[in-house]
């Protein structure tokens, strides 16, 4: 465990060595008392040399001006020592939008700038300004990505076409599953190319996995069933993240049931409670190892905190931790993810979110799109 | 749109170090009757205790009518609405049915209610459940399940949404259980939920509408009413998938002729039923213990009996009877109960030395203190050591479930055991700890000891034994050697038994 961070190091090696402040804290402490006592003695020799009538009234009026010089004097080494770092703190954060990095500032400006905080505050704006430059250069970098991406891909409308016109020649050829088979595949791409991060209708998340085991079924050669018990007014309802239930369906099936020879089962289930709408996830497939199921729980339940590493559970663990933290993120911390498994014999995904309503426009939308 | 009346999600819990619950997870919705089953020690009552307040949870979140609640007290979840009956009752004998109703239960502006008040709401209530008792008959007189019936009637009077009936349904009779079945609807009827909890499913399947199955503190499954079959449920509860009897080989135990210890028909407290197996040198083998009373009588044997029982327990060709643990460390045979003892005061060198004290005692009464530093820093350096905890024999014990299992474990080895009976060695540990445990008792194989893991956790004794001994209601059931092929009879076996339960 790291008890201390550097600055706190840094912090706690200027409290120690600086003189100044030791020599604040002796001065603080003394001069008044000092300033008292010399003021009291000249008083005393004052009272023996010379007669005066009001003793006590002078004795009195000579200490109170030693004390006030005293607190003259702390007065100053304070406004150096505690007013004088703050202005320039002060100043400092005035001049933080200009300076791209403190650390460029005169080596001497800095070497007279004394203070502990003051040191502190300049590296921590430091290190501030730096993250903010990672980030900003990691997403000039993602966007770049994306963009030499998206330049190498055939343009979408060209692929969809491509599809409709394969579709329409095995029409022709009387070769109905080719047909079907190619209108899934061309509808499933229409929806996750061109609704990326949108929040669409649950009918059409639903379609998209109907769309998406009716290619399936052809590649597995109905090796496995496909129940859903979703009720009609929830589908027309309400709205989920685009790819909410979609890649658990193909995690279900790619590392559930595909090592299955046969009775594999896919079993959707939804429901809404008068604030979640909660959604399922069954198969009867491989499952997951009790150490496998831990690792992936303690990251479903770590909040914030982003782990895409790719481990041994490799794609199942990323997409859950994935589809975890975007409902994490649009709803907040008290939805999510939840996993139960058995391996041989029960995987169940459960994602729980608020209910969000969908609009007459969304509806429209969607039916116009149909 | 349903009326979702509890949620629990991701509910840990931890006693004494011990993760009792982790990531649990139960929902009931309006009107509708819930089952939790599982094994024993896999966490349904401490999940119900969550709710009732008993038990207050350490992480999660449980939602009550859909609001964040953590009840703290039981209090708490009484005056939200949450009443848990268990398998004691929490009816005073000598009270009467009516006292027995407002007990607890009076806020103080109603402390003053007359007597005949209450004892029409009672008549009123004790009529609507078909109770035909006098309201002024004391508890005492009640029948087990009139018992129940007046609890459950209490619980509605209070208004109770929640009903929690914790082990209960096992001491009705048959007929007592089919009554219940329109008890139960009748509550749904008023909008009450009704969580059932049981070891085995036989008493839950005619009621619920959906069972939550638990497994080492997780909830593993959750079966709809047309999704409950007993062989999946088993495969659910024990995490091992139930084959059919035809496709098992059938196992053939050889005897020995010359066993090292041999409990001979014993009969003890009535939980020991002529309990008879036998133990040959170097063997390691494991007690699964369906019914836990079972195993701690086994245990009880060695630790000094309670009560005197029939039968006879044969050490080395000879009858013994042990009266207390010293005595059969005597005989060096050495039983680690489920609770690790750790004397905090102590460090773990002295924790360690604490059993070879006596052996290790000169005839004048002083100590062999270099035999005692040399036997501690041999096994703290074989069994501890290798954890990389920054720990030394000088220092006092961590608050480590595992490290406190090792340092017990290597207390009974310190006084150099014949036999070493372990209960339930993994209970309630994490999976890494769980898998150095089997380490150490694989470790152990090696040497001379014989040992004996008494568990109700079959993949625990499939892991470390050669044989396990099915144990059930007190008598042997079967006796499985642990091979690729003979496993799966095990797991059969067990599954059984189960549900049977």
């Amino acid at each position: 465990m790291k008890i201390f961070t550097p600055y706190r190091k840094k912090l706690m090696f200027k409290k120690l060595s600086s003189t100044q402040v030791i020599v604040v804290t002796v001065i603080n402490l003394t001069l008044p008392l000092v300033l008292f006592l010399i003021g009291n003695y000249i008083a005393r020799v004052q009272q023996q040399n010379l007669s005066v009538t009001n003793e006590v009234a002078y004795h009195y009026r000579v200490s109170f001006l030693c004390l006030l010089l005293g607190i003259v004097i702390l007065a100053g080494i304070n406004i150096l020592s505690i007013i004088n770092p703050i202005i320039s703190l002060e100043n400092i954060v005035d001049e933080y939008g200009n300076l791209v990095d403190i650390n460029d500032m005169n080596a001497n400006d800095r070497y007279f700038t004394t203070s502990s905080l003051e040191n502190m505050f300049l590296d921590m704006l430091n290190d501030q300004k730096r993250t903010l430059k990672r980030q900003y250069q990691a997403e000039l970098l993602r966007q770049e990505t994306e963009l030499l991406a998206l330049q190498s891909q055939i343009n979408p409308h060209f692929l969809y076409n491509t599809l409709d016109s394969i579709r329409g020649l095995a029409l022709i050829h009387d070769v109905t599953e080719i047909a079907d088979m190619t209108e899934a595949l061309s509808n499933l791409f229409r929806s996750m190319i061109a609704k990326e991060g949108q929040m669409i209708m649950l009918e059409e998340e639903m379609r998209n996995i109907n769309n998406y085991m009716i290619i399936q079924q052809f590649r597995f050669r109905n090796r496995f069933s496909y129940k859903k018990e979703v009720a009609e007014n929830i589908m027309k309802s309400y709205l989920v993240p685009n790819l909410t239930l979609q890649p658990i369906v193909e995690n279900a099936l790619l590392h559930g049931l595909e090592q299955k020879r046969q009775g594999g089962e896919i079993f959707i289930k939804a429901y809404c409670t008068e604030k979640r709408l909660v959604l399922s996830v069954r198969d009867n497939g491989v499952g997951m190892k009790a150490e496998q199921l831990e690792r992936l729980n303690r990251k479903l339940n770590e909040q914030g905190e982003k782990d895409t590493t790719a481990n041994e559970e490799g794609h199942i663990g990323i997409a859950l931790v994935n589809i975890n933290q975007r409902i994490k993120l649009l709803f907040g911390d008290e939805y999510g993810v939840r996993i139960m498994s058995t391996p041989d014999i029960y995987t169940n995904v459960e994602i729980v979110m608020p209910l969000v309503p969908a609009s007459s426009k969304d509806t429209e939308e969607f039916h116009y799109e149909e | 749109m349903k009326n979702e009346i509890l949620r629990m999600e991701n509910i840990q819990s931890c006693k004494n170090d011990r993760r009792i619950l982790n990531y649990a997870y139960l929902n009931l919705f309006d009107s509708e009757t819930v089952g939790i089953v599982g094994l024993n020690n896999s966490g349904k009552s401490t999940l119900a205790g969550a709710i009732a307040g008993f038990f207050p949870h350490e992480k999660g979140s449980v939602y009550f009518c859909e609001e964040k609640v953590h009840f703290k007290t039981v209090r708490q979840a009484r005056e939200a609405g949450i009443f848990y009956i268990q398998e004691t009752s929490s009816l005073i004998e000598q009270f009467s049915i009516v006292e027995n109703m407002f007990l607890n239960m009076v806020e103080l502006p109603d402390m003053f209610l007359h007597k005949k008040s209450q004892c029409e709401q009672t008549e009123e209530i004790l009529s609507f459940f078909q109770i035909q008792e006098d309201v002024n008959t004391p508890v005492a007189y009640l029948s087990i399940k009139n018992r129940l019936l007046v609890e459950i009637a209490k619980a509605v009077m209070h208004d109770a949404k929640i009903i929690i009936l914790d082990n209960v349904l096992n001491k009705l009779s048959e007929s007592s259980l089919a009554e219940f079945n329109t008890l139960f609807a009748l509550l749904n009827s008023l909008h009450r939920g009704i969580l059932l909890i049981d070891a085995g499913p036989k008493n839950l399947k005619p009621f619920c509408d959906r069972i939550f199955i638990m497994r080492e503190g997780k909830t593993v499954a959750v079966l709809d009413r047309d999704e409950i079959e007993d062989d999946l449920m088993v495969s659910l509860m024990t995490g091992e998938k139930f084959i059919e009897k035809d496709k098992l080989i059938p196992s053939n135990t050889e005897v020995d002729s010359q066993p090292l210890l041999h409990l001979k028909q014993i009969e003890y407290r009535d939980i020991l039923h002529g309990i008879d197996f036998q133990i040959s040198k170097k063997e390691t083998v494991g007690i699964l213990n369906v019914n836990k009373h079972s195993g701690s009588a086994i245990a009880e044997l060695f630790m000094g009996a309670e009560e005197k029982y029939n039968g006879s327990i044969i050490y080395k060709g000879k009858e013994v009877f042990y009266t207390s643990p010293e005595h059969a460390v005597k005989d060096r045979i050495i039983v680690i109960p489920e609770k690790d003892l750790i004397f905090w005061d102590f460090t773990i060198e002295e924790n360690i030395t604490f059993t070879a004290i006596k052996n290790q005692r000169k005839f004048w009464g002083g100590m062999n203190e270099a035999e005692l530093k040399y036997i501690s820093s041999e096994l703290f350096s074989k069994y501890i050591k290798q954890l990389k905890l920054r720990l030394h024999l000088q220092g006092y014990v961590p608050k480590n479930r595992l490290v406190q299992k090792k340092i017990v474990l290597c207390r009974a080895l310190a006084a150099d055991p014949d036999i070493l009976m372990i209960q339930n060695p993994t209970l309630n540990m994490d999976l890494f700890s769980k898998q150095r445990i089997y380490e150490d008792i694989n470790q152990l194989k090696k040497t001379d000891i014989t040992l004996l893991i008494i568990s109700q956790d079959i993949r625990e004794l499939l892991q470390v034994c050669d044989r396990v001994v099915v144990v059930n209601d007190g008598v042997v059931e079967e006796q499985i050697p642990v091979t690729e092929k003979h496993s799966k009879l095990l797991i059969h076996k067990f599954g059984n038994q189960i549900k049977k339960m």
